[in-house]
């Protein structure tokens, strides 16, 4: 253990005991105790910042003695994806997670009024409860078994895929959202501990709404990153990580509805108590969910038991016992005033918005959750995608509804124009969803949802212009985020339920048609060998505007993980998304053999063989511009030898070494590629050599092969030299030969296998100069021979081109989410800003702190 | 009072009914894990789990279709086809679940799960499958 880290942790796990038993205290009357707990909660902070402090700086100075320093992060990482190590693993997310929680309570303290003591009781157990987890599994802890004094030189490495901007950001924002949701939660015990049932619900509302920006931007964020870096064309999986930060989002933003209703209509206490218990329970239930491993079985996220699952299922209870129990306690004191409101109303549109809203919390929990449920009756089985988007599917065109009609329905009621303005919404609604429907949309359910979106989003809008228009900019925060919502709803249908999508192979230099695009692969990019592979696809539109789309397919050195990034090309209708599914290197071209020889030996390269007799140095006077070494080469092919010197000449920049022609073999060259004067070698480059297999053909014993008039037969092996318990495979395959003349011979090519891989012997043709023949695998029971004729003349291994097979993506309207989302962003952020200087101005902050 | 009425029936009525459909959703897509034996004899999803065969994945150029052989801890086999893109780290798994049906002599699967070594347990990493969502 990490002495000063882990020290850090128990000062702060002592010091919030000190201020929860100080705050106890306080509300015994006791006020004077309150200071105390203040200072106790500064004390804790400054710990978790510390132990947060001395985490990142033994991050960046690689000290890799530390197991989680060690796990997540190596000395290549730059220093923004080093930082990002931090939250990298679970030690440091939960570390992360009590470092916001922390920091959320600073404010908090000094605008919790008259439920400072209790709220901060009930908030500082749930900080409790993630610093014990910590204090269990501490991110402090040595490598176990490291041998005293060695320290490992570099560590495992940050996963590729993390390597990203989007992730470095994500999860701080996430933890956020996660640690914000306890605010509400510890106000509504406090609120039922004080039997104060109302104004708990304005000091939360601004936290509230903290969670449903943060959380939203998390996921964007998440989404995003999965749409541009992973490949699979989609943003949204419905995998349990990601359904574990939508729950919470959801009864969130239900739990802000129910404020807004409680603050307007004086009702609905119940509601908005379960609510705000609900959604941190939700969110402690998503963390045991994806971090204890009961879901290994899964999930692809590969959480691991790390013996923290009796901690998670601890609080789990805990909170459940805390918010549940509370409330049940004080269930029948809390005030109800019963009355029926008018159905168009906003009150009743509010109530059906959060039934909704719960109703797909439920449903998405419940396939979460699916299986921890059927593990009791049955087998543990797991529900797909497709549930997810059969249950989501009618409560969110019922939510769309609702969401084009409340812009104009007042609490109690309809507004003046609110006929008109639903008529002009639902008009464009109709038009755009008409030129939808012409361009491609289909589908009942899907053109409904559509329509209902669209209704949404001009009915909001026209809200927020009017809202504008009136100078009530600070009132349009809620209108604009459900603009933003409506938007993201439309652009969510026509890009995952109208893409087309297509795969193609596309080898080196070959243009394929795809949906309207003309694809050509132009090779692979690696500017620097540390750079990471793309694959260059020109690619040109039907407008005849072309450009160069880069996925990338790259082997991650640390983990041999192989790595695969789209291109995604953003238009203005949809966006073209080129992902990677697999590239074949091809083989290279067989453009010439190089060979290496000493002097005084000899070499054989297919027909040719040279002797390498020494340098000729005659060319190189002393003080001559030019220097020119020869090198003496008997070259033998057949029955002609013959001396040539092919010479190596200084030129301008280079040594050039000129191809000498090869006597006996027709369009054959030498040229001298390198020499090494003093160790007499010389490195020669043959070309023209041919060599190319101009035949290939799998032969029964008894067929004959015709080449170039001539007969070859395949009469028998031979087996003389053949004893495989000795070590010895070669096998001779007798050929019967006879040529155009009618002339008979006998050749005998062998293949030789074994140990040293295999080598073959070939055997000359009689009477076609430089043919070869060759055998290669064989089937002794069969009685097969695989042969090969090689002829100077015919053409070399022409190679194979590289391919690159993609699949290609059309993905319609897909900016409508991307710029939906961000506007709901920023209308969220704007309510945040509203609701919290209303609060701070219907309230004084408490006194003293 | 018999408005009261009629607006309680009608919440009912559509939280029973939500609750139901949910309900059905929920087990008509539910994929068990089952061996390699019992998902060759129903025509239901299911999600079969076991090691690829070292070389057995190839691309099939026709149908577009990675296909692949995984292993059982029994030493049983079971041919996969896949539709969608080959998980980037599909080499390196220690375990491949697939979910899909059984059909003449293959599973067609609809998703894959790969696990990969503990390196990089507790990392986030995305599920493939062969349609968005």
């Amino acid at each position: 253990m990490f002495l000063p880290g882990a020290i850090a942790l128990w000062v702060a796990f002592f010091a919030l005991i000190a201020s929860t038993l100080f705050y106890f205290r306080s509300t015994r009357g006791h006020t004077e105790a309150r200071a105390w707990a203040r200072q106790a909660y500064g004390l804790a902070t400054a710990g978790v910042v510390i132990a947060s402090g001395v985490l990142l700086y033994l991050i960046l100075v690689h000290d890799f003695r530390i197991h989680y320093v060690f796990s997540y992060s190596d000395t290549s990482l730059p220093t923004s994806y080093l930082i990002s190590t931090f939250w990298a693993g679970q030690e440091g997310s939960f570390l992360l997670w009590l470092l916001w929680g922390m920091i959320v309570g600073l404010p908090l303290i000094r605008y919790a009024q008259h439920y400072e003591d209790r709220t901060l009781i009930v908030y500082n157990v749930a900080q409790l409860s993630l610093l014990l987890i910590l204090l269990r599994q501490s991110p402090f802890r040595f490598l176990a078994d490291l041998p005293p004094g060695q320290v490992p030189s570099d560590g495992q490495g940050l996963n590729p895929l993390l390597q990203n901007p989007w992730m470095t950001i994500h999860p701080p924002i996430m933890f956020l959202g996660y640690a914000a949701t306890a605010v509400p939660f510890a106000f509504a015990v406090a609120a039922l501990w004080e039997r104060r049932y109302d104004e708990w619900t304005k000091a939360s509302l601004p936290w509230a709404l903290v969670t449903v920006v943060t959380l939203g931007c998390a996921i964007l964020l998440g989404g995003y990153w999965a749409y541009v870096t992973l490949g699979w064309g989609g943003y949204w999986g419905w995998d349990p990580v990601e359904n574990s930060s939508l729950v919470p989002w959801i009864a969130s933003a239900a739990l802000v509805h129910g404020m807004l209703l409680q603050r307007a209509r004086g009702r609905f206490r119940k509601l908005n108590f379960s609510l705000a218990i609900l959604a941190y329970v939700l969110v402690v239930y998503a963390t045991f969910l994806t971090r204890s491993g009961v879901l290994a079985d899964f999930s692809v996220h590969s959480f691991v038991d790390l013996g923290i699952t009796g901690w998670l299922v601890g609080n789990l209870t805990g909170a459940l016992l805390i918010g549940f129990g509370a409330l049940i306690w004080r269930w029948r004191e809390i005030p109800s005033e019963p009355g029926d409101e008018p159905f168009l109303s906003r009150t009743v549109f509010f109530v059906l918005a959060i039934a909704a809203l719960l109703g797909t919390a439920a449903m998405v929990l419940l396939g979460t959750s699916a299986p921890l449920i059927t593990r009791i009756v049955t087998k543990p089985s797991q529900v797909g995608p497709a549930f997810y988007n059969r249950v989501t599917l009618p409560v969110g065109i019922l939510l769309a509804s609702l969401l084009g009609v409340v812009p104009f329905l007042h609490w109690k009621g309809t507004s003046k124009e609110f006929r008109k303005r639903l008529l002009v919404a639902g008009a464009l609604a109709a038009v755009a969803t008409g030129v939808g429907t012409a361009v491609g949309a289909h589908g009942v359910l899907y053109v409904a949802f559509l329509l209902v979106a669209l209704f949404a989003f001009f009915s909001n809008l026209l809200k927020t212009t009017d809202e504008v228009r009136t100078k009530r900019f600070r009132a349009a925060g809620g209108y604009l985020a459900h603009v933003g919502l409506g938007l993201m709803l439309a652009g969510i249908i026509t890009s995952s339920a109208y893409d087309r999508s297509e795969k193609v192979v596309l080898p080196l230099g070959e243009s394929k048609q795809v949906m309207g695009y003309t694809l050509t692969f132009k090779g692979v990019e690696k500017p620097k060998p540390t750079s990471r592979e793309a694959m260059l696809v020109e690619v040109r539109e039907a407008g005849g505007r072309t450009y160069l789309a880069r996925p990338r397919m790259f082997r991650n050195e640390k983990s041999n993980q192989l790595v695969a990034n789209p291109d995604v090309r953003v238009h203005l209708t949809h966006d073209l998304y080129v992902s990677p599914i697999e590239f074949d290197p091809g083989r290279p071209a067989e453009t010439g053999r190089t060979l290496e020889i000493a002097k005084g030996e000899t070499a054989k390269v297919g027909p040719v063989s040279i002797l390498f007799d020494g340098f000729d140095m005659s060319g190189s006077h002393g003080g001559a511009a030019k220097v020119s070494i020869g090198a003496r080469l008997t070259v033998a092919t057949g029955t002609v030898s013959q001396l040539i010197t092919p010479r190596l000449t200084s030129g301008e920049n280079a040594f050039i070494g000129e191809p000498v022609a090869v006597p006996g073999v027709q369009g054959v060259t030498v040229a001298i590629t390198g020499v090494n004067a003093s160790a007499g070698r010389v490195r020669l480059a043959l070309t023209g050599l041919g060599g190319g297999v101009a035949k290939r053909a799998v032969l029964h014993r008894g067929e004959t092969l015709t080449y170039r008039n001539t007969k070859l037969t395949f009469d028998d092996f031979d087996l003389s030299n053949f004893d495989p318990e000795a070590g010895k495979i070669n096998i001779g395959v007798v050929f019967k030969v006879t040529d155009p003349a009618g002339k008979i011979g006998e050749i005998t090519p062998a293949y030789h296998g074994g140990e040293g891989g295999e080598t073959h012997d070939d055997a000359a043709v009689p009477g076609l100069a430089g043919v070869l023949l060759r055998v290669g695998r064989m089937n002794p029971d069969e009685k097969t021979v695989e042969v090969e004729v090689l002829d100077p003349s015919a053409p070399g291994d022409p190679g194979e081109p590289m391919r690159f097979s993609a699949d290609v993506t059309v993905k319609p309207m897909i900016g409508l989410l991307w710029t939906g989302l961000v506007v709901l962003l920023a209308g969220g952020l704007l309510a945040v800003v509203r609701r919290s200087e209303e609060f701070s101005a219907a309230s004084q902050p408490a006194a003293g702190a | 009072m018999s408005r009261r009425v009629l607006w309680s029936v009608l919440g009912v009525g559509a939280i029973v009914g939500f609750i139901a459909f949910g309900a059905g959703a929920f087990k008509s897509n539910l994929t068990p894990y089952v061996s390699f034996q019992q998902a060759r004899a129903t025509s239901d999803a299911v999600q079969v789990a076991g090691k690829l065969v070292p070389g057995s994945d190839s691309f099939e150029e026709g149908s577009s279709r990675l296909m692949f052989t995984l292993v059982d801890d029994k030493g049983d086999t079971m041919r996969v086809a896949y539709k969608g893109l080959k998980p980037g780290n599909f080499h390196d798994a220690t375990q491949v679940v697939a979910i899909g049906r059984f059909h003449r002599g293959t599973l067609e699967a609809e998703k894959l799960l790969v696990k990969c070594p503990s390196k990089y347990q507790g990392v986030e990493e995305k599920e493939y499958r062969s349609s968005s969502s």
